[in-house]
């Protein structure tokens, strides 16, 4: 009886975490194919270039999540029910995913290089041709590059959004975030534990079952005309049947693609250190130049999809567009206080990600043991959605230690660590791929001089590592957004609801209680917030991170 | 391996030495009043002016010019990959009005695609021919292959390719495309010194061969021993924007030995002429 239970409750947790995986997977694929279009279009259009790249970057740094209720009322309202709920989900993920993806698969094809689409001009080959031949295999590296980050984002956001609790109707899509909110609401703690158990054992599964080899097979799609041969032994295999045959050719081909790997390069940094290679290093291929009939066509199709767009808010908002001015009047400055709290606490977050990223990375770059047994680790933590272990975490902060700080501190420092835990990672990463690709020669030299380990970090680890790690933190900042959403607001824990006081604590309790209108008011804040903040800092901090950090020739494969 | 090549494709008896061949006086290409500008946000900035020369039956031209002068642009503008802002290029008296397979051309940095195979790289120059099958178009590829000299080498990636063999495979590609004319940008410039000069030997009767329709080749180079080791007239541009401040016929015997009094007297020669092109 009871083991039988069990069984059901694992066999019920692994079909929805594979319900899970598969949004997550048909959004990212949704996302490559349609990045390819989109890419090639910016690439060969000035015009599009320019308005794909501002609403990229704009969007980038958006914390999707927390217009999430307004998405969901819209996809309910406009298609209903419970495929309202699902294309909502997927909506979210989709924009969690796609910005990192099409933004590597621009830059690829805008540095796809010249001599290479040279040759697929000159040998007249067809459209497709030249997309099926070029232009889909230089993005592989990007992808690759990109996917890892997006399989973890995506989950994150995922696991949250696929229960929401809008005023008094509950919206939910099967999946394991969903049953693993609904287990811990009912308190159902060892079912809560065995779906988590079962998420993490597949997320591993995904990861280096499918992800890792994916990264590796991508590598050989990265252009290197001048790249040293590889020593590769070519054994004539004695062909006795046709199936050992096909494993010998396929072994042999395993092994010349794997040939080029070098030992200690651990895998997925291969993918992704050309892809800040690029990202760095964007050829100064001259934009597409706008004649001065473009750029009056232009100027037209902006006013016009930008008046269309204002319309169009006005109308659907028309009823509660006079309620919302009402709402900022009255509430603004309370708005604009907890915002500035969050600012506050991502500003701390980041601070203290990339605090403790220093010390990690420089161990791990400089210590090939440490490497190898840290990276695997961090790569696999960083995929486990915070999201979905939050109730877990949550326990001893809303008892024990609520009890011996006080409830205030404790639920701040519980805050605290889940935006840093969905923060740390990517920063890591990030700044590990920059140290990573400091020249070898650099160390050596350093060695050389007998720099002590605390110049090593001032004058190389850190400023190596700094131009990946700034143009990450963009991105970064969107997760950190993403676990304040998450945690500064925890309902149906021992049937109570924990907050503190921050936006988006303030967000979840208007979705909580279905205030509509207040929802919308912070919306709109948040959402002149974060153009603001592309406008004026992302884009300067990007230009600083290429111009001044750059190492010429650093970044090699 | 090299001797053996030599023996099994016999180089065309009508190939010639020095001074074109009476009956053949029609130009090949001809590169009539070619001018060109960078466009850039801040405006055009003007690279060629005024450029026009001819290429003959059989005839090596190079185009030689300090580095920055615009010479692999002048390569792509006769490739038809960039449209000049005035004048035109003629093919057999034809105007070239984009890129076409009959102007092949050879890379700098070997332009191979890192995702297909040696034989892959070179079935690509026959992707646009409709009126052949796989088979008979994997036959072809393996052909020009083994006429570089890479039977055996048809399965490898070109990163296990060393870069003479990868310069190989690209030039295995150009000739499958059944060009008339043969374009390279530098070819030799990422090799290293001695592979360099195994190719540069090889490469004229790889290309003027009876297996390939090569009629006539322009390079583009800064390396002034392989123009003259290789060339039959050198074209030597300068000034800004570019023109073209001399043409010299090199009227060498081939195989040319770079250690002949006269091989060193043109080498002089050109090193005069282009550093007189680096002051104007």
């Amino acid at each position: 009886m009871y083991v039988s239970s069990i069984i059901t409750i694992i066999i019920t947790a692994i079909l929805a975490t594979l319900a899970t995986f598969g949004r997550v997977a048909l959004t990212i694929i949704l996302s490559i194919v349609l990045g390819w279009f989109l890419g090639y279009a910016a690439v060969k259009n000035g015009l599009f270039e320019g308005v794909f790249l501002s609403i990229i970057q704009t969007l980038e740094a958006v914390p999707v999540i927390t217009f999430f209720p307004l998405v969901l009322i819209f996809f309910v309202k406009s298609i209903g029910g419970y495929i309202g709920t699902e294309l909502a989900v997927d909506f979210l993920v989709f924009t969690a995913v796609v910005w990192n993806i099409w933004v590597g698969e621009y830059e690829s094809i805008k540095t796809a290089p010249q001599s290479l689409e040279d040759v697929v001009e000159m040998l007249r080959l067809s459209f497709w041709g030249k997309f099926r031949r070029l232009y889909i295999p230089v993005t592989m590296p990007r992808i690759a590059g990109n996917v890892l980050v997006s399989f973890a984002d995506a989950l994150f956001y995922i696991v949250v959004s696929e229960v929401i609790t809008l005023g008094t109707t509950q919206y939910s899509v099967f999946g394991i975030g969903a049953l693993i909110a609904n287990w811990v609401s009912n308190g159902e703690w060892t079912n809560a534990f065995t779906g988590f158990g079962v998420l993490i054992v597949m997320v591993t599964a995904v990861l280096f079952g499918i992800l890792r080899p994916f990264v590796n097979w991508a590598v050989k799609y990265s252009y290197d005309p001048l790249m040293e041969v590889t020593r590769t032994r070519i054994r004539r295999p004695v062909v006795t049947s046709r199936a050992r045959a096909f494993v010998a050719r396929n072994i042999r081909y395993i092994r010349r693609v794997a040939a080029i790997e070098d030992a200690v390069m651990p895998v997925f940094i291969k993918a992704s250190s050309y892809a800040i290679r690029h990202r760095l290093t964007t050829r100064p291929r001259p934009r597409n130049v706008l004649t001065v009939t473009e750029k009056y066509v232009g100027l037209a199709f902006g006013i016009a999809i930008i008046a269309w767009l204002t319309y169009a808010i006005y109308s659907t908002w028309q009823s509660t567009w006079v309620p919302i001015i009402n709402d900022i009047y009255n509430h603004g400055i309370l708005y604009l206080y907890y915002l500035g709290l969050d600012w506050l606490r991502v500003a701390l977050v980041t601070l203290a990600s990339i605090v403790i990223a220093i010390p990690i990375n420089y161990l791990m770059v400089t210590n090939r043991r440490v490497e190898a047994i840290l990276l695997p680790i961090l790569e696999d933590l960083a995929s486990i959605p915070v999201s979905a272990y939050l109730p877990l975490i949550a326990i001893p902060f809303v008892t024990y230690l609520a009890v011996t700080l006080g409830i205030h501190a404790s639920l701040e420092l519980l805050v605290f660590i889940v935006a840093f835990l969905s923060t740390a990672w990517y920063v890591i990463y990030n700044m590990y791929v920059g140290m990573k690709t400091i020249p070898r020669s650099l160390w050596d030299v350093a060695d050389n001089l007998k720099l002590s380990t605390w110049q090593k970090l001032r004058r190389l680890a850190i400023p190596g590592a700094m131009p990946a790690t700034i143009t990450g933190l963009a991105s970064t900042v969107g997760s950190t957004w993403g676990g304040l959403e998450v945690a500064e607001y925890i309902q149906g824990l021992n049937g109570q609801v924990y907050m503190v006081h921050g936006y988006t604590a303030l967000m979840d309790y208007y979705t909580a209680v279905g205030n509509i209108v207040g929802l919308e008011a912070m919306s709109l804040i948040l959402a002149i917030n974060v153009i603001l903040l592309s406008v004026f800092v992302w884009r300067r901090l990007f230009r600083l991170a290429r111009e001044r950090y750059r190492l010429e020739g650093a970044i090699t494969l | 391996m090299q001797r053996q090549r030599r023996k099994i494709f016999k180089v065309s008896p009508h190939r010639r030495h020095g001074g074109t061949i009476a009956t053949m006086k029609e130009p090949i290409l001809e590169v009539v009043n070619v001018s060109y500008s960078y466009k850039t946000e801040r405006g055009p900035i003007p690279v060629l002016k005024d450029i026009s020369f001819s290429v003959h039956y059989h005839e090596f031209v190079s185009i030689v010019a300090p580095t920055g002068t615009g010479k692999t642009t002048l390569l792509r503008i006769i490739a038809g990959l960039r449209k000049p802002d005035s004048g035109k290029v003629l093919l057999m008296g034809e105007e070239v009005r984009g890129p076409t397979p009959k102007l092949a051309m050879i890379f700098q940095d070997f332009a191979l695609f890192p995702w297909l195979t040696a034989l892959e790289n070179v079935e690509l120059a026959l992707m646009h021919r409709k009126d052949l099958n796989k088979e008979v178009k994997r036959k072809i590829a393996r052909k020009y292959l083994a006429l570089v000299g890479l039977e055996g080498f048809e399965d490898y990636y070109p990163r296990e390719l060393s870069g003479g063999m990868k310069q190989r495979v690209a030039i295995a590609r150009a000739l499958a495309a059944q060009p008339v004319v043969l374009l390279m940008d530098e070819p030799f410039a990422n090799l290293d010194a001695i592979t360099a000069e195994g190719l540069r030997s090889e490469v004229y009767n790889m290309v003027f061969n009876e297996e390939s329709t090569v009629k006539a080749i322009v390079m583009v180079s800064h390396n002034l021993e392989e123009v003259v080791e290789l060339s039959d007239k050198v074209i030597i541009l300068g000034g800004k924007p570019a023109g073209i401040i001399a043409e010299v016929d090199v009227e060498l015997p081939r195989p040319r030995n770079t250690r002949d009094a006269e091989f060193q007297d043109y080498l002089d020669r050109l090193y005069s002429l282009l550093s007189i092109s680096l002051r104007t």
